[in-house]
C-alpha cells in the first residue's frame, strides 16, 4: 500500500513542476511544449488508470495520503483516491492529452512569443484540477479550486490586446472568485460546526453529519457552497461568464469550459451530496436551479450564432441538467452523464475549431457546404453532434435514456405526480431544443451551399483531426457496448454512489418503454423546431427569457465603483478640519465604549481634596485662565503671549510634582519656542475674523467639550485606579542609578545610559527638523533671489 | 491633586482642539502646542502625586529610596518636550511658506487635489 500512496501526491503535484519548467523553457523550445503537455497528462492518466486498476482488483482499498499541513489550524494535504475522484481524475486527465496534441497543432500559427506561458498555465489548470479531484481536505479543495479560477483567467485572457478578451476574462474570474470565496466561508462554518475539514470524514461518519445537520450554521454553510458551485459551473443566474469566455482559443474552450472545469462545480456538489443532503433545501433549491439552467441553457443555445457560443450554452444547459439529477439524489448516473458530455462536447469544440481555423469565422451564418472540402472533420462532427442529440447508437442516446428512466421512477418526484410530469415536460422540452441545436451545427455549417468563407479551405493537420476523432470513437464505442453489462458495471463504479446500480440498454425492452416513448418525443419535437427554426428564431427574438445578466453584473459593478468613489469624494475630501473631527470622534466614542464594556464607575475615583497643596491650585486656575486667552485671543500677539504663559505654567507644575530636571527643559525650550513663534509670527497675516459659521463653531465648541471631557474622565481613572504598579520598577531604576551607574540623578541616568539609543533618536530628530528648516529657508531665500 | 490636573488637562485638550478646529494654520500650531503640554501633563499626572515624597535624587542611604518620586514620567516627558518643540518648529515653518505660496494661511482656502478613482475595468 505504500507505494500507491505516493502515486498520489505525484499525480497532483508533478503538473505543477512541469508547468513552471515550461515557463522557464517555453522560449527556448517553442512550440514544442506542447509535448510537455501531453507527457504530464499522460503521466497523470496512468497513474490515475493504475490506482483504479489496482483498486477494483484489490477489495477496493481506497489509498489515502495524509500530510499535516497546518495542524494547528486542523488543515491538511489529504488526497484520496476513491472511484469518483479518479474517474474525474482520468477525464481531465484523458482530455489532457487531447488538447494537448490538439494545441500542438493550433496554437503555433497563433502566436509564438506566449507558448510558454500558455502551456505553463494549461498544465497548471489540470494539476489544480486533478487536486480538486483528488482533495479530501475541504481548504486543499478551496486552494486548488482558486487555482483553477485564475489559469482560467489567465488562458481566457490569451489574447489579452482584445477588449472582449480582457472583458470575458474579468468577468469569469470576478464570478467564479466570488463563488469561491462564498464556498470557503461555507467550508469554514462546516468545519466550526463539526470540528474537521476532512471530507471522507464528514461524508462518512454518521456522528459528524448529525453534529453538523443540528448545527444552526448548516443552512447558511449549505447555501454558501451552493453558490460556489453554481457559479463554478454556470449555473443560471450567474451563467453568463461562460458564453462571455469563448473569446478563449478553442482547445482552453475545450479543455476548461467543456470538458473539465466548468464540472468542477458538479463534482463539488457530487462531493458534498453525503454530507448535506438530508437538508429540506438541498433538492427543491438543486431541482430549480438545474431545470432552469436546463432548459435556459438550450433554449438560449438555438437562438446563437456563434458556433461556441451554441455549445457554451448547451454545456450550461447540460450542466444544468448534472445538478438537477443530484437534487434527485440520483448519484448513481452522474459519472454516466459527465463522461458522456464531455466525450461528445469536447469533440465537437474541436471540431468548431477546426472550422474556425480553416474559415477564420465561427458565425454559422457564413458557413456552409464544408462536408465537400473536409470529409473526415464533417463525420466527426457527425459522430458527436449525433450524440448530442441523442440519437441510438449514440452514447448520448444512453445517457438521456437513463435519465428519462430516472425521472420516472425518482422517489423524490413519485410522490409528487405533477411536479413530476413538469420536470418531464420541461426535459424532454429542452432535449429537443439541444435535438434542434445539433442538427442546425451539423447542417448549417457541414451540408448546404458551399460558402464563400470556404472556398479556399484545405483539410486540418493530423494533430487537429485526431483528438476528436479519439473522442467520437469513444462515443460511439461506449454507446454501442452498453449492450454488454460490464460497460454498465463500469458505469456504475465510476460513479459518486457506491453501489449504483443503472441499468441502461441500446436495445428497447418492456421495462425500458417509459423512456424509450419519451425519447421519441423528444427527437419528435426536436425536428419539429428545427424545422421551424426560422419561426422559432423569430419568436426567440422577441421573447427573451431571462434579463441579460451581464448588464445585471455591469450595473452592479458600476455601481460599486459608483459608491465608491463618493465614498472616497465625501470620506477624504481634503478639509483637515474634517478629519480632525473624524479622529477625536471616533476616539471619544472609543472612549466611552471602553468605559462601558469595563463598566467602570466612578465609586472607584477618591476625590480627595485634603492633600491639594494651595500652590497647586492656584497654578490650575492659572493655567485655565490662560488657555481660555490662547483660545479667545483676537490678536496674535495676545495668543503667543498667552501660550508662553500655558508653558510656564507647566513648568510649574513640574515643581509640584518634585521635577526638576523637565523643569529646566521645560523653561529652555519654552523660551526657543516664544521667540521663535514670535519670528514667524511676524511675517504672518494678522488674525482674520474667522469665516465660519455659527453653527461650525457650536460644533467646533462641541467637539472641543467631548474630547476635554473625555481626556479629563481619562485622566481620573488613569491615576485612580489601580493601575499603578511602579512602585517596584521606581525602586529598582532608583537603586541601579545609583549602584550600578553611579549617578546621583535618576532621570539624567535613565536619559543616558538606560535610554541612551532613544536619547540619541531624539537628538537625531533634533538635527533632522534643523536641517530641514535651513534647507526650506535657504532654497526659498535662493528662489527670491 | 488628582482632580485638579485632570480638570486642567481636559481643559487644555479642550481648548487645544478648539485651535486645532479653526481655519487658521498659526491657531492649529498653537492648538497642537497645547496639546503637546497637556500629554506631559498626563504623563506626570500618571506618576501619582504625594507631597511627602522628594525629587529622585539617589544617595547611598538604601532606605530614602521608597521617599522618592518615580523617575519614568519625567523621564519620557523630558525626550517628550524636545520631541514636541522640534515638530512643532518644524509646523511653524511650513505654515509660513504656506503663507507665502499662498497667501492665506486658512487651510481650506488652499487648492485641493481631487481624488479621482479611475474607473477603467468597467466599460
Amino acid at each position: 500500500m505504500s507505494d500507491l500512496e505516493h502515486v498520489l501526491p505525484a499525480i497532483v503535484f508533478l503538473p505543477f513542476v512541469v508547468a513552471i519548467f515550461t515557463l522557464l523553457v517555453g522560449r527556448l523550445i517553442g512550440r514544442q511544449a506542447g509535448w510537455l503537455m501531453v507527457l504530464s497528462s499522460v503521466t497523470a492518466f496512468a497513474g490515475s488508470l493504475w490506482l483504479f486498476i489496482h483498486q477494483q482488483v484489490h477489495d477496493r482499498v481506497v489509498p489515502v495520503f495524509t500530510f499535516a499541513w497546518l495542524p494547528d489550524l486542523n488543515i491538511h494535504l489529504n488526497l484520496r483516491a476513491d472511484p469518483f475522484g479518479l474517474f474525474f481524475a482520468m477525464l481531465i486527465a484523458g482530455i489532457g492529452v487531447l488538447v494537448g496534441i490538439y494545441s500542438l497543432g493550433y496554437i503555433p500559427r497563433l502566436a509564438t512569443g506566449r507558448i510558454g506561458r500558455y502551456y505553463a498555465a494549461l498544465i497548471g489548470f489540470m494539476g489544480s484540477m486533478l487536486g480538486i479531484a483528488l482533495a479530501d481536505d475541504l481548504f486543499l479543495l478551496f486552494v486548488f479550486w482558486e487555482v483553477t479560477s485564475i489559469t482560467s483567467f489567465l488562458l481566457i485572457g490569451f489574447w489579452y490586446e482584445q477588449d472582449k478578451a480582457r472583458k470575458g476574462a474579468l468577468t469569469a474570474l470576478q464570478i467564479t472568485a466570488l463563488g469561491g470565496l462564498a464556498m470557503m466561508a461555507g467550508f469554514v462554518l462546516v468545519g466550526e460546526a463539526t470540528g474537521t475539514y476532512q471530507i471522507s470524514m464528514l461524508a462518512s461518519q454518521e456522528v459528524l453529519r448529525q453534529q453538523l445537520a443540528d448545527s444552526p450554521l448548516f443552512m447558511p454553510a449549505l447555501l454558501l457552497v451552493f453558490v460556489g458551485a453554481f457559479t463554478k459551473s454556470a449555473q443560471v443566474p450567474f451563467h453568463f461568464w461562460l458564453p462571455n469566455a469563448m473569446v478563449a482559443p478553442t482547445p482552453v474552450s475545450t479543455y476548461l469550459h467543456a470538458a473539465t472545469m466548468v464540472k468542477a462545480g458538479v463534482f463539488l456538489i457530487g462531493r458534498m451530496l453525503p454530507i448535506f443532503n438530508q437538508s429540506a433545501c438541498w433538492s427543491p433549491i438543486l431541482i430549480t436551479v438545474g431545470l432552469l439552467t436546463f432548459f435556459v441553457g438550450a433554449y438560449q443555445a438555438f437562438r446563437e450564432n456563434d458556433l461556441k457560443g451554441m455549445l457554451a450554452r448547451t454545456t450550461i444547459s447540460t450542466l444544468g441538467l448534472v445538478m438537477m439529477i443530484y437534487g434527485l439524489n440520483a448519484a448513481s448516473q452522474d459519472a454516466l452523464q459527465i463522461f458522456n458530455h464531455a466525450a461528445y462536447k469536447g469533440a465537437l469544440f474541436l471540431v468548431v475549431g477546426i472550422v474556425e481555423h480553416a474559415t477564420h469565422t465561427r458565425d454559422i451564418r457564413n458557413l456552409g457546404g464544408l462536408r465537400k472540402k473536409m470529409p473526415t472533420v464533417f463525420v466527426l462532427c457527425l459522430l458527436s453532434g449525433l450524440s448530442m442529440a441523442g440519437l441510438p447508437p449514440f452514447f448520448g442516446f444512453i445517457a438521456k435514456e437513463a435519465l428519462y428512466a430516472e425521472l420516472l421512477h425518482n422517489v423524490f418526484l413519485h410522490n409528487r405526480p405533477f411536479l413530476q410530469w413538469f420536470v418531464i415536460g420541461t426535459c424532454v422540452l429542452a432535449n429537443a431544443f439541444i435535438f434542434a441545436v445539433s442538427f442546425r451545427l451539423i447542417f448549417g455549417v457541414f451540408l448546404g451551399p458551399l460558402s464563400d468563407k470556404a472556398q479556399d479551405v484545405h483539410p486540418p493537420c493530423a494533430f487537429l483531426w485526431i483528438p476528436p476523432a479519439i473522442l467520437a470513437v469513444v462515443t460511439v464505442a461506449v454507446g454501442i457496448s452498453s449492450a454488454w453489462p460490464s460497460t454498465q458495471n463500469l458505469m456504475n463504479m465510476l460513479s459518486s454512489e457506491v453501489h449504483a446500480e443503472v441499468h441502461v440498454s441500446l436495445f428497447p425492452s418492456v421495462d425500458h418503454l417509459g423512456p424509450l416513448i419519451l425519447s421519441c418525443c423528444t427527437i419528435g419535437i426536436g425536428i419539429l423546431i428545427f424545422k421551424a427554426r426560422g419561426v422559432v428564431g423569430q419568436a426567440q427574438r422577441q421573447f427573451d427569457l431571462l434579463p441579460a445578466m451581464q448588464t445585471v453584473w455591469d450595473g452592479f459593478l458600476n455601481g460599486v465603483t459608483w459608491f465608491a468613489e463618493c465614498f472616497v469624494h465625501h470620506w477624504q475630501n481634503g478639509s483637515m478640519r474634517w478629519y480632525f473631527s473624524a479622529i477625536l470622534l471616533f476616539f471619544v466614542g472609543l472612549s466611552i465604549l471602553a468605559i462601558s464594556y469595563f463598566r467602570l464607575s466612578f465609586d472607584l475615583v477618591p476625590i480627595s481634596l485634603s492633600q491639594m497643596p494651595w500652590s497647586g491650585l492656584s497654578l490650575c486656575v492659572l493655567l485655565v485662565i490662560t488657555v481660555v486667552t490662547v483660545v479667545v485671543a483676537q490678536t496674535r500677539l495676545g495668543a503667543a503671549i498667552a501660550l508662553t504663559a500655558t508653558g510656564f505654567l507647566v513648568a510649574l507644575i513640574f515643581v509640584v510634582y518634585r521635577s526638576p530636571d523637565i523643569l529646566l527643559t521645560q523653561i529652555l525650550i519654552e523660551s526657543v519656542s516664544t521667540i521663535f513663534i514670535l519670528l514667524i509670527l511676524f511675517y504672518m497675516p494678522s488674525f482674520k475674523k474667522d469665516r465660519l459659521r455659527p453653527a461650525q463653531k457650536m460644533l467646533n465648541l462641541g467637539i472641543s467639550c467631548a474630547v476635554g471631557v473625555t481626556m479629563f474622565i481619562f485622566v481620573l481613572f488613569a491615576t485612580s485606579l489601580p493601575f499603578r504598579e511602579t512602585e517596584n520598577l521606581a525602586g529598582e531604576y532608583l537603586s541601579r542609578a545609583f549602584h550600578g551607574a553611579g549617578g546621583q540623578n535618576a532621570v539624567n541616568v535613565i536619559i543616558v545610559d538606560f535610554r541612551a539609543v532613544d536619547t540619541m533618536g531624539e537628538i537625531t530628530v533634533l538635527v533632522v527638523v534643523g536641517l530641514c528648516i535651513f534647507g526650506l529657508l535657504r532654497t526659498r531665500r535662493r528662489m527670491q533671489l | 491633586m488628582e482632580l485638579l490636573i485632570a480638570i486642567v488637562i481636559g481643559v487644555l485638550f479642550g481648548g487645544g482642539t478648539y485651535l486645532i478646529l479653526r481655519p487658521s494654520l498659526i491657531r492649529v500650531v498653537m492648538g497642537l502646542a497645547l496639546y503637546s503640554n497637556a500629554a506631559n501633563l498626563v504623563m506626570i499626572a500618571c506618576g501619582g502625586y504625594s507631597p511627602d515624597r522628594t525629587a529622585p535624587f539617589v544617595n547611598s542611604d538604601t532606605n530614602s529610596i521608597s521617599t522618592l518620586m518615580d523617575p519614568l514620567p519625567p523621564d519620557f516627558i523630558l525626550t517628550a518636550i524636545v520631541i514636541s518643540f522640534a515638530v512643532n518648529a518644524l509646523f511653524l515653518t511650513t505654515c509660513y511658506f504656506v503663507y507665502l505660496d499662498h497667501g492665506t494661511d486658512d487651510p481650506g482656502q488652499l487648492p485641493v487635489n481631487k481624488l479621482k478613482v479611475e474607473n477603467d475595468f468597467v466599460e
